[in-house]
């Protein structure tokens, strides 16, 4: 099938401001959005920059949005997606757009660092594994798939307006360890969390949930941190 | 069996930000009086410019809203169980809720001290003035 | 500073249903708080006295500013409803729904505003 894509092209070194650029592709009929990409780089264009690695949606580099939609490319068919037979494909929001589709990361690792992703022990080391119940995995599960793709903050508004908040993903993933009976540092991780920059931001806007390529709902994560959070602070377990 | 060594780059042996202290407090509490003002509001209303309507349609009084109707009214202690608890919510909701739209545009630091002493300042001085506005149906009368 | 693409997802025509209920809320809440204000001053117009306070609720109380009541419950309405409808999501609730749960409280506002006017109908229409 024919392609038209519209993608925001930008080089800060070159370019003065954002601009469209169109190319027209012909592509399999179940092409996928990142096949077109590349397509166009290795005919057309080969100064057009976009992140890809795995192409099957597990790796999280090529969060874009498209079609005024965050979606990974590489499992996104384009079939689906196109307007008529026309793509529209930006780099992610609320992130500094580095070149073309590519966007600095660099806060997203930082909040996702600052929530302390990875388990506390205390005490004394079982003989064998830890025993976590088969209800408790699955519950967690939801949360420990996140791919740090960063779709969620180019959906969240507060994420954009408050550069301070922590923001989906990492209060998801603080969720993943408060809910977690091996971790011991529910407190100093509620702790974290329950700041100015952390759930109390979360207005249950719901665009994280709905853009997830994984099914993480990082909103109802943040809703569990904020039950934890009452229950704690009233003295309720 | 020896427990995990916590070393000095663990985030969490470094001085660690308080813990869930203030910032709880404004958030709960904004929820708190939000879910009494859903009842209170909702009796407000209804004495105000429910109860009534017939009289005035039918020419008894002149308005729904009268001095003497609500100085009736004050005379019992119900009512003022009622309005002052609402004067003071709807004021820490409205401006709490101003607050947090600032906190979402990100105003930190001597920010967001001065922004809350002025909207303290704003409750304070609107709570006084409400209460001697209740307190003028009694003395008026 | 850098470019970046700034808030996509507030488009007048295209937003989803938890980006509507979030402005909505906020947009009632910011009215709600000046009306407040305003309001507390009109009550407060007691302390000049019954003659000057009878006036002044006379002003606030034609046709027009009745039916304008009618509308201001509509917007308490939905204000405390949707708020209802937040405090069920912070108590773990209810996440599943929503998005019904945010139509239900607009439908139900309107209604209310309707009630209202119609309530008040011999007032308004004069």
């Amino acid at each position: 099938m024919d392609v038209t894509y519209r993608i925001l092209r930008f080089n800060p070194d070159t370019d003065s401001a954002p601009h469209y650029e169109t190319y027209r592709i012909e592509v399999p009929d179940s092409a996928t959005v990142l096949d077109g990409l590349q397509a166009i780089k290795d005919v057309q264009d080969g100064t057009l920059t976009f992140r890809r690695s795995c192409r099957q949606g597990i790796c999280g580099s090529c969060a874009m949005r498209v079609n005024d939609r965050e979606r990974l490319a590489c499992n996104t068919q384009i079939s689906h997606v196109a307007d008529g037979n026309e793509l529209r494909v930006e780099p992610l929001a609320n992130m500094a757009v580095i070149k073309d589709l590519a966007v600095d990361m660099t806060p997203f690792w930082q909040k996702f660092n600052a929530i302390v992703p990875y388990t506390i022990h205390a005490g004394e080391r079982p003989e064998r594994e830890y025993l976590v119940s088969n209800e408790k995995v699955r519950h967690l599960q939801q949360f420990a798939g996140c791919i740090q793709c960063g779709a969620c903050y180019s959906a969240c508004p507060i994420v954009g307006s408050d550069p301070e908040y922590l923001g989906p993903a990492a209060l998801a993933k603080a969720y993943r360890f408060v809910g977690d009976p091996r971790d011991a540092a529910k407190k100093e991780r509620l702790g974290i969390v329950g700041s100015e920059r952390g759930i109390w931001r979360c207005h249950t806007i719901f665009n994280c949930t709905e853009v997830c390529p994984k099914g993480v709902d990082p909103t109802y994560a943040i809703e569990l941190l904020k039950k934890a959070t009452i229950r704690r602070k009233l003295g309720l377990g | 069996m020896a427990a995990v060594p916590r070393t000095s780059r663990d985030p969490l042996v470094q001085p660690r930000p308080r813990d869930v202290g203030f910032s709880f407090w404004p958030w709960f509490l904004q929820r708190v009086t939000g879910a009494a003002l859903v009842v209170l509001l909702f009796v407000h209303l209804w004495v105000n410019h429910i109860v009534g309507i017939d009289e005035v349609e039918a020419g008894v009084y002149e308005d729904l809203v009268l001095f003497s109707l609500v100085a009736d009214r004050l005379n019992e202690v119900i009512w003022w169980v009622v309005d002052v608890p609402l004067l003071g919510f709807t004021l820490f909701h409205g401006l709490n809720g101003l607050r947090n739209i600032a906190l979402d545009w990100g105003v930190r630091g001597r920010n967001l001290t001065l922004l809350t002493w002025f909207l303290t300042a704003v409750g304070a001085v609107a709570f006084v003035f409400g209460m001697g506005a209740l307190l003028a149906f009694q003395l008026y009368d | 500073m850098a470019y970046r693409i700034r808030y996509p997802h507030i488009r007048p025509g295209a937003m989803e249903t938890g980006t509507i209920a979030w402005i909505l809320h906020r947009v009632t809440g910011v009215f709600l708080t000046l009306y407040l204000i305003t309001h507390i001053i009109v009550i407060g117009q007691s302390v000049r006295g019954k003659e000057a306070f009878d006036a002044a609720l006379n002003f606030v109380q034609s046709p027009l500013f009745v039916f304008l009541d009618a509308g201001l419950a509509g917007v308490v309405a939905f204000h405390g409803l949707n708020g209802l409808r937040i405090i069920a999501f912070d108590m773990g609730v209810g996440i599943r729904w929503q998005k019904p749960l945010f139509w239900a409280s607009l439908i139900l506002s309107v209604l209310i505003f309707v009630a209202g006017v119609w309530v008040a109908r011999n007032l308004i229409f004069v």
